[in-house]
């Protein structure tokens, strides 16, 4: 049943003899063949053809033309015939009209690439200027704010985070209070041990492990969510009612980041804190009530402000790249694993940009 | 060998988020037949199809596609039955982000055995197959209208020549004029192809120009199945309700002028 498609030609009779199966799968041996041939044969023996599809046709118009002269194919049943006949014709017309992938020179590419971050730049200052619009009309008449979804929000982004956070800076804490540990032994200093993680955690640790999760935890959700609402012409949807998808989408999710990541960096210090007291009483021998009492004597107030203080410019960043990927994304699937992807790692990328610059005001202000 | 049947399917059961879709669903398709399936929305048109096309695992009953039975089929014996199908999906599934020319070397790629050359030329006579221009290999599928896309969702249906064809909704959302060239098309491919046709489809003028047999489902079960005009003077409340919309009876009426 599964003859595969074959030719022989013959130099006694100077027959060509097609047979077998000339369809999909089963051409490929027959397909080297009928580029090497190089005989000129008296004609062409189709007869025994079993079955043909527009593989097959295709590939016997291709040995037709290699023969090139007007050898006449025998045999062929009729229906193979008229589907050769549908190929041909159908192959005539493609080289008729030879188009070839558009691909332009370097130069182009370049020139393109360009105008195209030149395009992305005005059109993220658009978005900017837009959401800045949105929230001064939103002080001015907050009922405009649509509530319910800014509960949502906090609740997907923000209440449903602080299993991870709790986790994620309870090793933190351990990992920081153990390397001091290992330093501070070394000069019987032990009780500095409080100051150092405190000081570290709560200025700097907390704020930005925190951010890092939620950017990758939020920022590309809110892209991939936006994305494919944008593919699946959703947000144009919006439009025609009149209803600006900026208000309706963006806006509830940035005011939620924008209240849930401070209350998140301090669910964070709590458990960074936590995380280093535990180990300082496992390896140090400093126990809760020491270490309390030094926490509030010796880290002062200043050091939680000056991490929190950093947490709103953190949410504008995470939401607002999440929001913006997800509007560029345009057509296909992979657009939309692109733009999620560039959520991702240019919110990280900013938020580490702004806490090194926090670095430098802090240290600039002798704070 | 011309008649011989190649979709049988046999007291189907689909039991649906606690409703019963179908009940008791028996039918055959024989080779080189146009098959159209109608009934009302909700009548599990498509909850069929995607049974026949091993997408959803049947509650209870027999299909056998080229005589494999589908259900209980191991994944090689599926596999030489899915390679003798096309399906062209309503909402045209092309991968969104391969060109039209890419979506159909995808499959060629994986089963034809051709070299590359050979595998875009074939790729480019599909195109024209499916009454495409051979300026739209190189688009996107965003970049094309809708009856394009249809069209191109059809190329890639057709990549592997296979003997039976699945489409669901060919016509919808398509001018008078893309819908007629769709079902020219498809009678076209029935005579130079040989092919066999399984579609669902409301479009009241392919039903009446392109399928020989009509399906009508309803009720959890075939209520007919026969000719259009047959099955449009049977008297089965269920398909007279499906008849009496006035989109059909002004159908009738622009045809007797």
């Amino acid at each position: 049943m599964n003859a595969p498609a074959s030719m022989q030609f013959h130099p006694d009779t100077q027959v060509v003899t097609l047979s077998g199966h000339w369809s999909s799968g089963h051409i490929s041996a027959v397909e080297k063949l009928i580029y090497q041939f190089h005989f000129s044969p008296q004609s062409v023996d189709a007869s025994n053809i079993l079955s043909m599809d527009t593989a097959g046709a295709y590939l016997l118009r291709e040995l037709q033309l290699i023969i090139k002269k007007d050898i006449p194919t025998i045999g062929l049943k009729d229906k193979f015939n008229a589907l050769l006949k549908i190929v041909s014709e159908d192959i005539e017309i493609i080289e008729s009209k030879p188009i070839a992938s558009p691909r332009g020179s370097m130069l182009y590419e370049i020139g393109k690439a360009t105008v195209e971050l030149w395009a992305h730049f005005l059109s993220f200052l658009a978005f900017l200027g837009e959401i800045v619009i949105l929230l001064l009309d939103i002080v001015i008449n907050p009922l405009r704010l649509q509530w319910r979804s800014l509960v949502h929000e906090i609740d997907m982004g923000g209440y449903r985070a602080l299993p991870i956070i709790a986790v994620m800076m309870s090793l933190i804490g351990v990992v920081v209070a153990y390397q001091l540990g290992v330093q501070l032994k070394i000069y019987a200093a032990n009780i500095y041990v409080v100051d150092l993680t405190g000081v570290a955690i709560l200025r700097e640790f907390s704020p930005l492990i925190v951010s890092v999760i939620i950017a990758g935890r939020t920022s590309t959700s809110f892209a991939a969510a936006l994305g494919t609402m944008k593919v699946n012409e959703e947000l144009d949807a919006l439009r025609t009612m009149g209803l600006s998808p900026a208000e309706r989408l963006v806006l509830p999710k940035i005011i939620a980041l924008f209240i849930a990541l401070p209350l998140l960096v301090m669910w964070g210090n709590i458990f960074g804190v936590f995380g280093s007291m535990v180990m300082a009483k496992s390896t140090m021998g400093i126990d809760f009530t020491a270490f309390l009492e030094r926490f509030r004597q010796e880290v002062a107030i200043k050091h939680l402000y000056l991490g929190l203080v950093k947490t709103p410019i953190f949410s504008l960043i995470i939401a607002g790249i999440g929001c913006y990927q997800g509007f560029q994304a345009e057509g296909s699937a992979e657009s939309v694993g692109i733009r999620t992807t560039k959520a991702a790692v240019q919110a990280i990328f900013l938020i580490i940009l702004a806490d090194g610059l926090f670095s430098i005001i802090f240290n600039w202000m002798e704070l | 060998m011309a008649q011989d049947t190649i979709i049988t399917v046999s007291h189907l059961k689909n039991q649906l988020g606690g409703k019963w879709v179908h009940q008791d669903v028996n039918f055959s398709v024989k080779r080189g037949e146009i098959i159209a399936i109608i009934g009302g929305s909700g009548c599990g048109k498509t909850t069929l199809l995607r049974s026949i096309l091993c997408l959803l695992k049947p509650t209870a009953g027999d299909i056998s596609v080229f005589g494999t039975n589908v259900i209980t089929a191991s994944e090689s014996a599926l596999l030489a039955v899915q390679k003798r199908w096309g399906v062209m999906f309503q909402s045209s599934a092309l991968f969104s982000s391969l060109t039209v020319l890419e979506n159909i070397l995808y499959v060629l790629n994986e089963y034809s055995g051709l070299s590359h050359t050979g595998q875009v030329e074939l790729a480019k006579i599909k195109i024209m197959l499916a009454g495409l221009e051979p300026e739209a290999a190189y688009k996107y599928p965003s970049e094309l209208s809708g009856g394009m896309k249809k069209r191109a969702a059809l190329a890639r249906a057709i990549a592997l020549d296979p003997e039976l064809i699945f489409l669901d909704e060919p016509t919808s959302g398509l001018d008078p004029r893309s819908a007629g060239g769709l079902d020219d098309l498809i009678l076209d491919m029935r005579k130079n192809l040989g092919l066999t046709f399984v579609m669902v489809t409301h479009d009241t003028d392919t039903l009446c120009y392109v399928p020989d047999r009509v399906i009508f489902l309803g009720e959890g079960r075939v209520l007919a199945c026969d000719t259009f005009d047959a099955v449009k003077k049977n008297h089965h409340p269920t398909i007279l309700a499906y008849f009496s919309g006035h989109r059909m009876q002004r159908g009738e009426a622009w045809k007797e002028k």
